[in-house]
């Protein structure tokens, strides 16, 4: 299960790699700025966050640096393609709650007012 | 098989990169590699050799696009250098004692790192031993032993 910030940085990283073929090469600095300000994102959150994606398998990384600054590059893997289909999903899952949620409500009023009018 | 070119290539790759055994990928501009084969600008050709030397195995590749490649030179490469490193040193009669052998015949032979086979040492120029010269050799040594035992038996015969 992701959390907030793997999120944040694997949307950063799909956004940058899908269009590539699925390879792309970032440097550290555009990857944090990369990621929305509303989530609160530190530069000491990225490596964990990098590895833990990594092994759950969304993507292969490899570090390496040019003229002494970081880069990544990442290849994505088959879950990390599935990625905006899980996010999708998630946010079609949550739209159902909310349509059903109103639903219940509406048909619950509706309820009520109906025994009223029977009962008198 | 590399090409001269393409050798050239692998072989300023693997200086400038620094290339060791499981070394790690290093990202450089076409700009930066086009000087390495005496090119100033970065054309076709400068990114087909590059493919070449990827197709030969001397580096491992993750990614390209018109700016920039990040790749790692491959244990073929450097073994490649260490060979002719080797050869060159043998050629100018610097090469290190545990790298030379000499033969039953008194020829200094290098070591190559990478196969383990050597090539002989003549007038402090490197020649592989070759197998027209074995050929003729065995031909001879079969004529010379083949008259001595003629002369055996002519002696036997006519002598006892």
């Amino acid at each position: 299960m992701l959390t907030k910030k793997t999120k944040a940085l694997m949307r950063a990283v799909y956004d940058k790699a899908v269009a590539k073929d699925g390879v792309c090469l970032v440097s550290q600095n555009d990857l944090l700025q990369s990621i929305p300000y509303r989530i609160e994102f530190n530069h000491e959150d990225l490596a964990p966050s990098i590895k833990a994606l990594s092994n759950e398998g969304y993507f292969e990384v490899i570090e390496t640096e040019r003229k002494g600054d970081i880069y990544y590059c990442f290849t994505l893997q088959q879950a990390g393609y599935d990625f905006s289909r899980q996010i999708a999903l998630e946010k079609r899952q949550i739209r159902m709650k909310i349509i059903l949620t109103v639903a219940g409500v509406i048909g619950a009023f509706l309820l009520r007012s109906l025994i009223s009018a029977i009962a008198g | 098989m590399l090409s001269d070119k393409a050798t050239q290539l692998t072989i300023a790759l693997v200086e400038k990169i620094d290339a060791k055994v499981g070394g790690a990928y290093k990202i450089f501009g076409w700009d930066e590699i086009a000087p390495l084969v005496g090119k100033e600008t970065v054309d076709q050709e400068l990114k087909d050799l590059f493919e070449e030397v990827r197709l030969n195995s001397c580096l491992t590749l993750k990614y390209k696009d018109d700016n920039e490649v990040c790749f790692a030179m491959t244990d073929k490469a450097i073994l490649l250098k260490q060979d002719l490193d080797a050869m060159k040193k043998a050629q100018e009669g610097k090469v290190e004692a545990p790298m030379v052998k000499v033969d039953d015949q008194g020829n200094s032979m290098v070591v190559l790192p990478s196969s383990k086979n050597y090539l002989q040492i003549v007038d402090n120029k490197s020649k592989a031993p070759s197998r027209i010269s074995s050929f003729f050799a065995g031909i001879g040594g079969g004529a010379l032993g083949g008259a001595l035992i003629y002369a055996i038996i002519y002696i036997v015969q006519n002598l006892l």
